[in-house]
């Protein structure tokens, strides 16, 4: 499910060694090829970014 | 307006979008990585035993096999270093569990190059749901960029050609 999925790549972030290229930021691993030793890791959020995949959720009590 | 039939689709349009349904307009007509999707990519469940499920994606010419449950959402993913593993013991021993996965509406130029950059030779393009839509293989995406580069040298020769300055 998205949001499973969602609180699944966070949790893997701000725990690692690793560093995302886009945001500096620390991660377990690579949001792209999950790895953890990844040269050109990425963080969740920044690869939502590069790759144009944000999907907007509708607020309970709309449509 | 004359339209007929009008629906209002809460999930918004992205979610229509990454389900792979029909869309119109300017970015209609960029090829996305759920067009490239192999559909046909070998699947198989969790408890299969590794030699099968080898066979199968060899007879099925992929070296590759995404693990699905019975409405073929993706639970897990055997790339050819996976698949080379175990013989009688369950698939769910060797595979990848909870890969990253891909939407549809994802422009293929950007899945090459991040699949170039972190060498990796297959995703799972899966709906918003975690359904399964097909396997992108590294080697379409690649080609259909170099296609797309080629398309656009010829552009810019034929626009170059008209150009009263072109020598």
């Amino acid at each position: 499910m998205p949001g499973e999925e969602a609180g699944k790549k966070a949790d893997r972030e701000g725990v690692g060694s690793l560093v995302c290229a886009g945001c500096n930021r620390p991660i377990e691993w690579c949001s792209f090829c999950d790895e953890a030793e990844c040269p050109s890791a990425i963080c969740y959020r920044c690869l939502l970014t590069g790759l144009k995949q944000w999907v907007a959720y509708p607020a309970a009590g709309t449509g | 307006m004359g339209f007929e039939r009008v629906y209002h689709y809460a999930a918004g349009k992205l979610d229509w979008k990454a389900a792979g349904l029909p869309i119109e307009g300017e970015l209609a007509a960029r090829p996305t990585a759920g067009q490239f999707a192999r559909a046909d990519v070998p699947t198989c469940r969790v408890d299969e035993p590794m030699a099968t499920v080898r066979d199968r994606a060899k007879e099925a010419g992929c070296n590759a096999c995404v693990v699905v449950n019975e409405e073929r959402v993706v639970f897990g993913l055997l790339r050819s270093k996976e698949l080379a593993r175990g013989r009688d013991e369950p698939v769910e021993r060797f595979m990848r569990p909870g890969p990253s996965t891909f939407r549809p509406h994802v422009p293929i130029v950007e899945m090459a190059v991040y699949m170039f950059e972190h060498n990796v030779e297959s995703s799972p393009i899966t709906t918003s749901d975690g359904r399964l839509v097909g396997l992108l293989l590294r080697e379409d995406a690649e080609r259909e960029v170099h296609r797309l580069h080629e398309e656009h040298l010829r552009h810019h020769e034929a626009e170059g050609s008209d150009h009263p300055d072109a020598g």
